[in-house]
């Protein structure tokens, strides 16, 4: 492909013939990823990806949209565009200036530098380490590196912001098979700078604690009073994605969050603050603008129980009457959606262990199976238990099995009898501690 | 760029690659996208992509490399051959194993019923704008959520056997929800429809979108039922969601063909219920979303029947799998797009029909759960998830009033033991897409007929 500075420029110029108001949004990207299948090595990928997506707001106030991977048809972009805002969404925004923009790094060159060697060496070490306790383990790991990701935003109103970023990720899951029994344990670590000897070991670690606790099948108990313990990755795939549903700018604008009118009112436990934080460094969600060139900052939303505020990008902000707040994300091919960079929880007072050590009879929860299905714009969750532990007398006692949980964010998240003074980083998208509520429902076979 | 162009690029590309395996596959794919939210028009987009990819063998050890930019494929080549190599030296090898396929050489032509190309992009704003307007129409509405989406993809496959193929798909997609809020009480209710190559799914909808709307209404006064385990019927729709998620999964052989445990339980001949089970997936049944003629791997698609009287006696492969485990080739190796290799994936995927009517399932439920309609599904070998997307309480075997939409949970060594009826009533679903190893959404179709299941977990909602 075309080197993206030529092409942005060229794209913009031809949107002129259309449109006096445009934008262009390019990306260009090189990655590598190494699999290892059931303890060995497998596949090496490699990816080379460009194109450009353009963007107008036509004389009769609508928004045309298209976008290419295919240098040949870059010519013929602006008059797609033009046919698309025919018909279009209504253009409620201009696009914005060049502003001052914060520093915030979200790129290293170090991890251009990892060769296949280094990543085969690295998975074959965890291999290695969950074998030696778990013999009858069957592991796969996952390393990829985006060693290259390089995007650019121009528009008619002047913006010009070239973002930079890479990205080192590990995911690695461990399967043991006893009878009719399928224990499947997972986890993984990210950064955008090249992940360290001990970010490794703390991910094995989490693996190897995670298989010993499940070592032993109980029962769960169930009932909608029972003291339930979800860990950072817990809570990342129970209770956020419901609860950024309500926030996200799309659902606010057209009335359909349940956030709509609570804003500045304390809705949730005094205990929880929540915020999105694009300013963080190295970490996936890093950026100094978001994706149509509007200053990323901290978002505000639940401060110490208070609703703060929704995730907005241009077009939402003005459906609802507020300012942009930086949250419009996209991939090439789509139109920017408000979204999060990187969610944090705020830390509590005590200590897992001494959270745990408190439960008389309860659970813990840690992965999920169909999260995310049902009426998560109301709040609700459910999923089944694809990893859950029973807790007895404050200690982990074993696996529970056939379980599944469901509840309400708002209520839930109303009653937290406690937040973990630890975090941990999940998935390499968000920083967050352990939290222990009640009201969540507990079914068993 | 012509048919000869295409194959003298991709066949110049893999001359000499140096490895046991290669091939080639060259994309080109245009989407149309038009989203409503809430009352009005909030995304339209033309989307139009390019790429490629090669992926080569050595000893066992596979190399992929995805591109887009096509001046250079023969070096793409190269890079999948050498990652392939230099993965083969530091792994323990046990050769390159792959089923023998007859090389074929065919264009394929699209299934088309009416071509979604052939309608203006004003007349499918118009038709959504018409059913948003429908939604709206229901008083106590709070918001609404249309998508409709087509989408065209040109795939050339070449590769070191002799292959080459070009097949043309052409999909229509469509999902439509209602919302409906009283306070911070928020409902909602939807459904999904899909097609091959046929707009005409998109037309004469407006008794579903009426049907919806007030559904979501309904349920802001729906009770939620206690999670437990419970007798359930399912609708044809959600009993192909089940289907898809209880056992297709596990009928993935790239599931056992290394896990040995597995395969033990995972035997040809297991019995996993009654002898009203059958089971069959098959991408050579024709017009389903699921359907093509040959994988992305240049294999001919086959029906693989999966469950035959209650019996394991098929899964589903690609060429590695199929060698590495002693059965025939089904053609099921399937890729999203030049960003990924193919992995072995269900096509079109059902539950046979069985004896009983719908009356004769619902006779003698002193109480139960009638669930229709889908959310989702989700799999993790064992233990699956699928949700409902609408649910009614069955009293004395009457279908009685709504109640608030559950999850489902069942693990697969006793719920399809658990299946005690089964009905005559078989019907198809392409709404949904499939997802696995990052690959989503793929175009699959599923379905059933009606089926009873006794003791099945639900979550309380």
């Amino acid at each position: 492909m075309a080197n993206i500075q030529d092409t942005s420029e060229r794209l913009l110029q031809s949107a002129a013939d259309v449109s006096s108001s445009a934008e262009v949004f390019s990306v260009e990207s090189e990655s590598r990823s190494v699999q290892f299948e059931a303890n060995r090595a497998k596949n090496v990928t490699t990816r080379q990806s460009a194109g450009s997506a353009l963007r107008i707001v036509s004389g009769n106030g609508r928004v045309g949209f298209a976008s290419t991977t295919d240098d040949t048809r870059l010519p013929e972009l602006a008059q797609r565009a033009a046919a698309v805002s025919e018909y279009g969404a209504e253009a409620q925004f201009d696009f914005p200036s060049q502003s001052a923009l914060p520093e915030v790094a979200s790129a290293d060159d170090q991890v251009a530098h990892i060769t296949e060697d280094d990543i085969l060496a690295v998975g074959e070490g965890i291999v290695e380490r969950v074998l030696a306790e778990f013999p009858d383990a069957l592991c796969d790991v996952h390393v990829t590196t985006v060693m290259r990701h390089r995007q650019r935003l121009i528009n008619s109103a002047g913006a010009d912001i070239v973002g930079f970023g890479t990205h080192h990720s590990i995911s690695a899951g461990a399967e043991i098979i006893s009878g009719t029994d399928m224990l499947s344990v997972w986890d993984g670590t990210s950064s955008a700078a090249v992940l360290s000897p001990d970010d490794v070991d703390a991910l094995v670690e989490r693996l190897l604690t995670n298989l010993r606790n499940a070592q032993r099948i109980v029962n769960a108990p169930t009932g909608k009073d029972i003291p339930v313990f979800f860990t950072p990755q817990g809570v990342a795939g129970t209770l956020l994605p419901p609860l950024l549903s309500g926030f996200n700018g799309q659902n606010v604008a057209t009335g359909a969050s349940p956030l709509i009118d609570r804003w500045g009112d304390k809705v949730l436990e005094d205990s929880l603050t929540i915020y999105d934080d694009p300013l963080r460094p190295m970490t996936s969600g890093s950026r100094r603008s978001d994706d149509e060139g509007v200053a990323a900052r901290r978002i505000p939303l639940v401060t110490d129980g208070v609703i703060g505020e929704p995730l907005l990008d241009l077009q939402t902000a003005a459906k609802c009457g507020m300012t942009p707040n930086g949250c419009g994300l996209r991939g090439l091919s789509t139109t920017p959606s408000p979204n999060t960079s990187f969610v944090c929880v705020e830390p509590g007072n005590s200590s897992d262990a001494d959270m745990i050590g408190g439960i008389d009879r309860g659970i813990v929860v840690q992965q999920l199976l169909g999260a995310g299905q049902g009426n998560q714009l109301g709040g609700d969750f459910r999923a089944n238990l694809s990893l859950g532990f029973l807790v007895e007398s404050g200690e982990v006692a074993g696996r529970v099995k056939d379980t599944m949980i469901s509840g309400n964010v708002y209520e839930v998240l109303s009653d937290i009898e406690g937040i973990s003074s630890e975090t941990q980083t999940v998935w390499g998208s968000s920083e967050l501690p352990a939290v222990l509520c009640r009201g969540v429902e507990v079914a068993a076979a | 760029m012509t048919t000869s162009d295409t194959r003298s690029l991709a066949e110049d590309a893999l001359a000499g690659h140096g490895a046991d395996y290669c091939e080639v596959r060259i994309e080109s794919t245009d989407s149309t996208r038009i989203t409503y939210r809430g009352k009005q028009l909030d995304d339209l987009n033309l989307t139009s992509a390019r790429g490629g990819a090669a992926r080569a063998c050595v000893n066992g050890a596979w190399g992929f490399a995805s591109f887009n930019g096509l001046e250079d494929i023969k070096a793409r080549v190269a890079d999948a051959v050498r990652q392939a190599r230099s993965l083969s030296s530091r792994r323990k090898s046990d050769g390159t194993q792959l089923a023998d396929v007859e090389p074929n050489v065919e264009i394929v032509p699209p299934h088309i019923v009416k071509d979604p190309r052939d309608v203006p992009l004003e007349e499918k704003i118009r038709l959504a704008d018409h059913y948003n307007d429908l939604i709206w129409s229901q008083p106590g509405i709070s918001s609404s959520d249309i998508i409709y989406g087509d989408n065209s993809r040109r795939v050339a496959f070449c590769n070191s056997d002799g292959t080459y193929v070009e097949q043309e798909v052409v999909h229509v997609i469509s999902r439509i929800s209602a919302q409906a809020r009283e306070g911070a009480d928020v409902q909602q209710a939807g459904f999904s429809i899909g097609a091959l190559g046929d707009y005409g799914v998109f037309e004469d909808l407006d008794d579903d979108v009426r049907d919806a709307a007030s559904r979501a209404v309904g349920l802001l006064s729906a009770e939620p039922l206690t999670g437990g385990q419970r007798t359930v019927i399912l609708d044809p729709i959600l009993a192909g969601v089940f289907v898809h998620e209880a056992f297709g999964h596990l009928s993935e052989a790239d599931n056992v063909y290394e896990n040995e445990k597995l395969r033990d339980l995972m035997y040809m001949g297991r019995k996993f219920g009654g002898a009203h089970l059958n089971f069959t997936d098959g991408g050579a049944m024709t017009g389903m979303r699921g359907s093509y003629k040959y994988d992305d791997e240049g294999t001919p698609s086959t029906v693989t029947p999966l469950v035959r009287e209650g019996e394991l006696v098929g899964r589903l492969h690609s060429r590695e799998t199929a060698a590495k485990t002693g059965e025939q080739p089904t053609g099921n190796a399937r890729a999203i797009s030049h960003l990924f290799p193919p992995i072995v994936r269900m096509t079109n995927t059902f539950i046979e029909n069985g004896d009983a009517t719908f009356p004769d399932l619902l006779e003698g439920v002193e109480e139960g759960v009638y669930v229709k309609n889908w959310y989702g599904g989700m799999t993790q070998h064992e233990m699956f998830t699928f949700s409902s997307g609408e649910a009614y309480m069955i009293r004395n075997g009457e279908v009685q009033e709504a109640v608030k939409p559950v999850m489902l949970s069942g693990n697969l060594f006793e719920t399809l033991e658990n299946i005690d009826a089964i009905a005559n009533d078989r019907e198809v679903n392409q709404g949904g897409g499939c997802g696995k190893g990052g690959q989503m959404p793929l175009p699959v179709a599923n379905g059933s007929p009606h089926i009873r299941i006794q003791n099945c977990l639900i979550s309380g909602a």
